[in-house]
Formats: structure tokens, C-alpha cells, sequence
């Protein structure tokens, strides 16, 4: 009789440590996970080609960026500069856009200007939402 | 009667061992998904970082980390792709072939705040040759009250 007593193998598979697993993992991911900060301004670039675009003068709106951080801006076909100040950029842009939604803002900036002030006239036209941007070497 | 009392003698046995046959299993399984998964992100241009400028449309870069190539401008006007310093002249030939690979490619231009226009404007003259048309200007975020 006790010859027929089966020994019992436990078929169950222990599930205590499973919890301990999945926090190990848990803080493994906290620890070594690195989240992009990237931030800044994007920009689309034309791609290289040899072939030039024609645009009519009065589509097009420049800014001129001077070497010591002026800004001045000249209307299509007016000959005229007029300097202003970084803060009214957007506004203008705002409004030109409103009469004219093709308007392209050709960005022109002196190779001694500072990074800092293209970055500024380039913060002001995209808080105007515009989105036909130029940015170009001024070259007198 | 006797086989009953020898029933009732008999202990109750509880397992008391950890079945350690599944652990290899978990542990490989752990090895496999990081070795999959991980993406190393390049070092980063060791010296003084430059000083970014701010603005207030800045967003994020939506892109994923790999796809995010840092270059920097340093004010003394050397540029460096990562950890890298390259030639101006030779930039377009060094992004071309990460360009190749991946072509969802963005590059943050973490330029300098003083660094002079002409620099930048090089960088982006080369950019275009490389075909990277993708750019992200590096800013901080401006605070709303200055």
C-alpha cells in the first residue's frame, strides 16, 4: 500500500518573485532612460539646385540684419529702409500677411551680425506664423 | 483501521524550494530586449557648451533621439559634428553618409549666440549640398516676462 503512494510534483509555478521582477525593471527603465531636450526653431532648407526661382518684387518683404543687431525692413518695391525695433517685427508681419499671404520674408544678414540677432528675427517671424522664410547672406 | 492511523501519521510535505530553472530564462530574455533596444547616444562636444540663444517660438525636436544630429558652432567658429571637430569645408561629405542611413535626419544646430552670421551661413550652404534639409536651430525657451 505504501509502495502505490505517488510522490506529488508540484505543478504550479511560483509567481511571488514576479512583482520583484517587474519593479526591478521598473527602476532599471527610471534610471537609464534619456529623453530627448532637443528644442529649437525648425526650419525646412531649399534643397541645392541650380535652377532660381523667380519672385515677384512685391511678394517679397526684407529684413535686414545690421552687424551691431539693427534690424530694418524694406516693402517690395519701395525703395525706402525703415529701421525698427526687433519687438515689431511680428506685428508687421502679421499685417503684410494679411493683405498678401504669398509674402515671402527674405531675411538678409551681414556676415558680422551675431547668430543671436538672426535668431531673434527668425523667433519673431514664427510667432507671426509665417512660413515662407529666406535666410540669406547680405552681400551690398 | 491499522492503514488509517498510518494515514493519519503521514506529514503534510510543503515544497520549500525556489525552482531556479526560469531565471537563465528571464535573464536572457532582459539581455535580449536591451540589446535590441538600447541606442547609444554619441558623445557630445566636450568643452565649454555654447551658449544657445533664446526664443520664444522654441519647440521641441519631434524626432526620435537617434535621428538627432548635434552640431555645434563654437564663437571661434569651429564647428563640430557630436564630438568631432570637422572642417567647414568638409561638412557636407561628413553628413552626407549619416544622411544615407538615415534619412529621417535632423540637424540641431547648437550654435553660439555670438557666433558670426558668415559661420552659420556656411553651415547651412553646406547642409544644402549634403541634401540635410531637415534643421533645428538650437534655442532655449524665453521666459515670458523678459
Amino acid at each position: 500500500m505504501l509502495f502505490k503512494t505517488r510522490t506529488k510534483v508540484s505543478t504550479e509555478i511560483p509567481t511571488a518573485s514576479t512583482a520583484d521582477i517587474a519593479f526591478l525593471l521598473i527602476i532599471f527603465f527610471l534610471v537609464t532612460t534619456v529623453f530627448s531636450d532637443d528644442k529649437g526653431l525648425q526650419l525646412v532648407l531649399p534643397e541645392a539646385t541650380a535652377e532660381q526661382v523667380k519672385i515677384s518684387r512685391k511678394n517679397i518683404l526684407h529684413i535686414f540684419v545690421y552687424p551691431d543687431g539693427q534690424i530694418s525692413i524694406k516693402r517690395g518695391r519701395d525703395p525706402h529702409e525703415q529701421m525698427i525695433s526687433k519687438d515689431e517685427i511680428q506685428g508687421i508681419m502679421r499685417a503684410e500677411l494679411e493683405s498678401n499671404p504669398n509674402l515671402i520674408a527674405a531675411v538678409k544678414v551681414d556676415e558680422k551680425s551675431h547668430y543671436e540677432d538672426m535668431i531673434d528675427v527668425l523667433d519673431q517671424l514664427q510667432m507671426a506664423e509665417s512660413t515662407r522664410i529666406s535666410i540669406q547672406p547680405w552681400i551690398k | 483501521m491499522i492503514r488509517g492511523s498510518k494515514q493519519f501519521n503521514m506529514e503534510n510535505r510543503v515544497e520549500s524550494k525556489i525552482p531556479g530553472s526560469s531565471l537563465a530564462d528571464i535573464a536572457f530574455l532582459l539581455f535580449i530586449f536591451f540589446a535590441v533596444t538600447t541606442t547609444f547616444r554619441p558623445k557630445d562636444y566636450a568643452g565649454n557648451k555654447p551658449e544657445l540663444p533664446a526664443a520664444s517660438a522654441t519647440e521641441k525636436v519631434d524626432e526620435r533621439v537617434k535621428d538627432i544630429l548635434h552640431l555645434w558652432v563654437i564663437p571661434d567658429g569651429s564647428v563640430w559634428i557630436n564630438d568631432v571637430q570637422v572642417p567647414l569645408e568638409g561638412l557636407a561629405g561628413q553628413i552626407q553618409p549619416i544622411l544615407m542611413s538615415q534619412p529621417r535626419l535632423i540637424v540641431a544646430v547648437k550654435a553660439d549666440r555670438e557666433a558670426e552670421f558668415g559661420t552659420i551661413n556656411e553651415v547651412l550652404d553646406q547642409l544644402k549640398i549634403a541634401g540635410a534639409v531637415r534643421v533645428s536651430f538650437a534655442t532655449v525657451k524665453r521666459r515670458e516676462s523678459s
